[in-house]
């Protein structure tokens, strides 16, 4: 089976023709939920990472800025992957096709699967290495970044 | 010379319809706007939670402003100019578009609110500023600031899909 078919077997799915038989109006409404999930998730990567470069927040340690961000961080990542999906949903073969979806979800997994791996090594010290911690939020930004940029392309390709 | 008859200037100048028609600088511009709100909403948000006294009750409101003034204001910064070069490309189409004139009216608002807050810190020093739990009306402006900026993001988001 290929992936394109696995694209169209969603699209026939129960839950795919529920989300297209919901009037279009409502739809939007995962767009702006989608938006703001994602700021939820960026904003306190940007200060985490900011941290890890030495800028803001610098009474407090990295471990205590990640304790007090990483919450919304996740709960942003909840939300828009929840509203992302829902919106994969509604037409997955022209987001299958769209020439910016699969670049965009292959980054998703990549910055996830970093993103864990720097947590677990920088946030946990309370005196990261400032070389590695610096190198790791330079990617961490540029990854989850470059997320938003695809995603925003979307709409344009 | 009507607002109408000067936003058809601005769509219909050179710089305007190169940009509004090309095939990359227009998405790119878009996803610049779109990615500086992390730092400029984003990050009022979290100030407007530590003045609500929800959020890192515990650091001094003075601090967590002045480590963040020069990034919040750059976020803004980079908001506005990729904002104006969207509404260059597309001036008229936006002054009659219902979510975008909604937007601005929630942005005057939010800037309103923003100064006032402003001037307010810099006359009352900032002693005041760094109790756990702030005044009523800096309270106040907190609530109304996450309402602002936050109508601003979903009728800016909601604004492609107005026709009228």
């Amino acid at each position: 089976m290929t992936t394109h078919t696995i694209a169209n077997t969603i699209q026939d799915s129960s839950v795919s023709t529920f989300l297209r038989s919901i009037d279009h109006d409502f739809i939007v409404v995962f767009e702006v939920v989608h938006v703001l999930g994602l700021l939820l998730l960026l904003s306190p990567l940007v200060v985490i990472n900011l941290r890890l470069l030495g800028v803001g927040l610098k009474q407090q340690t990295v471990a205590q800025v990640f304790q007090a961000f990483y919450p919304f961080m996740l709960g942003g990542l909840i939300v828009a992957v929840f509203s992302g999906t829902s919106l994969f949903l509604t037409f997955p073969v022209m987001y299958y096709n769209n020439p910016m979806f699969l670049p965009k979800i292959g980054l998703l997994f990549l910055a996830v699967t970093v993103q864990l791996a720097l947590i677990l090594t920088t946030t946990q010290q309370t005196y990261p290495t400032p070389l590695f911690a610096k190198s790791a939020a330079l990617l961490s930004l540029t990854l989850w970044f470059g997320i938003g940029f695809a995603g925003r392309a979307i709409g344009f390709v | 010379m009507t607002l109408i008859e000067i936003a058809q200037l601005l769509e219909n100048s050179e710089f305007g319809t190169a940009l509004r028609e090309s095939q990359y600088m227009f998405p790119i511009v878009e996803g610049i706007h779109l990615l500086g709100l992390a730092l400029s909403f984003g990050l009022i948000f979290f100030i407007d939670l530590r003045l609500l006294g929800i959020f890192l009750p515990e650091v001094p409101i003075s601090l967590i402003l002045q480590q963040f003034r020069a990034c919040i204001f750059g976020g803004f910064v980079t908001t506005f100019i990729s904002g104006g070069l969207l509404f260059w490309a597309e001036a008229a189409k936006m002054l009659a578009n219902s979510g975008f004139q909604l937007k601005l009216l929630f942005m005057f608002f939010a800037l309103i609110n923003a100064l006032s807050f402003e001037l307010k810190s810099v006359r009352r020093g900032s002693a005041w500023l760094d109790q756990v739990l702030a005044p009523l009306d800096i309270r106040f402006a907190a609530c109304a600031s996450l309402i602002l900026w936050g109508g601003v993001t979903i009728f800016g988001r909601l604004t492609p899909y107005m026709s009228g």
